[in-house]
């Protein structure tokens, strides 16, 4: 990723992060890439035996009551496809049945965009699912999702673990990260970049980014700021004692 | 030619994944002596409960499988890191969205003969899998892979990093990798492979009843 796009896509990371809520967090999504509209949708959280889905969504009011009046959600092709499938995908590859037609027609009347993206969350005991929509014509559209797909990718992830947050509060417990990630924390917090981590831990340099990617991910999925913060916070790293033990 | 089924499809490609389980006896239990699940004629485990996705590599009419590979996210519960837990705990610890793992790869030698050398046969396999990955904005693959195939796979323009190996799971030891994915990559293996063009070819979009907007041109 070039370096100016990185910046941006940092700043959006940071003001994701930093929303007040995940309905917040959906808003600067749209204002960052244009989509129309978007909903996270977390399915059978575990706190009891009934199934209470969380889900948040910027579609406007008449479109939602609609949806929960006629119980769109049991007919609703792209979510039954999106809590089965792991990989994220266009709209355009769902196999719409018979029975759909009608919610289509609906939504295509509510203004609705024709065109979507939906990516899978699987984390190590929740499924949940962002969803996108879009007015974009199909071939704008498809370049879109080109362009874009790993940083959405990303911030799926992090607008789950802000969800999770919200609903569990810090009960989580305190993150286990693995010995290589610790080492590349650590430099990284002392002001080194990936390539020279690479060097010194006789790593490819790809390689050194996968460690950082995942320590941010256990730590929250946030920036690397953010993480280095964190990480020193819950006493993992402690970059100017000596951390690699 | 190369397909990718996810769990609703399991049942629209249910001969293709049974060859593959029984592909996978064949060679992770009879030939390399791995201790894996089998019942009767085929090797299943607890991952494929959880609706990986599997890639697939079979003839034209999709009746005989040459190959196939099964895909699973790092953020779920996953295979290596269980694996080599015990040997190499940091080995296959690295979770995050972009990072996926792909197991239980495996190759029907008698099927792809004589045409195409077993060795070949995994490259290309990879190779579609890294066009699979970079499609869904996978930058990172970890596999695993017998020792001697690191050397082939390099050869072959991959990218991977060792990032552990188990010994006493099999006749010869498991390694653990990290595969880049990037275009760079893909570039150099295809130009390696002498492959022109894209393997895995994804499926034209249903029609639908209900079409777009037209288009006003500008």
């Amino acid at each position: 990723m070039k370096a100016e796009r990185r910046s941006r896509f940092d700043r959006i990371m940071l003001e994701v992060e930093e929303a007040d809520s995940i309905q917040d967090a959906l808003q600067i999504f749209h204002l960052a890439y244009g989509v129309d509209f978007s909903t996270y949708h977390l399915a059978f959280t575990i706190v009891d035996v009934v199934d209470t889905p969380y889900v948040r969504t910027t579609y406007d009011a008449a479109w939602i009551s609609r949806y929960l009046l006629r119980d769109y959600v049991k007919i609703d092709p792209i979510l039954r496809e999106g809590l089965v499938r792991q990989l994220p995908f266009d709209w355009r590859e769902v196999d719409v049945p018979p029975t759909a037609h009608a919610f289509l027609l609906d939504a295509q009347r509510h203004d609705i965009g024709a065109n979507g993206y939906s990516i899978p969350i699987v984390d190590k005991s929740r499924r949940a699912l962002l969803s996108l929509n879009s007015r974009l014509p199909g071939d704008d559209w498809s370049a879109t999702i080109a362009q874009y797909r790993e940083e959405w990718l990303e911030l799926a992830f992090l607008i789950h673990h802000k969800a999770i947050y919200e609903l569990y509060g810090e009960h989580d417990p305190i993150p286990q990260l693995s010995a290589r990630e610790i080492e590349c924390l650590h430099w990284r917090a002392l002001g080194k970049d990936s390539v020279d981590i690479a060097l010194m831990l006789k790593l490819s340099e790809h390689t050194t980014r996968a460690y950082l990617k995942s320590a941010r991910n256990k730590l929250g999925g946030g920036t690397i700021t953010y993480t280095i913060a964190r990480a020193i916070q819950l006493r993992l790293i402690h970059p100017f004692g000596n951390t690699p033990s | 030619m190369y397909i990718l089924v996810q769990a609703h499809e399991y049942q629209k490609h249910r001969d293709l994944l049974d060859q593959s389980f029984r592909l996978r006896k064949k060679v992770f239990a009879d030939k390399l002596g791995w201790e894996v699940a089998v019942s009767g004629p085929r090797e299943r485990d607890q991952y494929d409960d959880l609706h990986p996705a599997y890639l697939l590599w079979c003839d034209e009419e999709k009746r005989r499988l040459f190959g196939s590979v099964r895909l699973m996210p790092t953020t779920g519960p996953t295979l290596l890191y269980d694996v080599f837990r015990d040997t190499f705990p940091d080995a296959c610890d690295l979770v995050a969205p972009g990072i996926w793992e792909g197991t239980r790869m495996c190759i029907d030698e008698d099927a792809i003969a004589p045409e195409i050398r077993p060795d070949r046969a995994f490259c290309l396999l990879l190779l579609a899998l890294c066009e699979v990955a970079l499609d869904s904005g996978i930058h990172t693959m970890i596999s695993n892979y017998e020792p001697h195939m690191k050397r082939v796979y390099q050869k072959a323009g991959a990218e991977l990093d060792e990032l552990g190996r188990s010994d006493g799971y099999g006749r010869l030891p498991v390694c653990c990798g990290a595969f880049e994915v990037s275009n760079r990559v893909l570039a150099a293996m295809r130009e390696k492979l002498k492959v022109s063009d894209r393997l895995y070819r994804r499926p034209a979009f249903p029609a639908r009843a209900i079409l777009e907007p037209a288009r006003i041109p500008a």
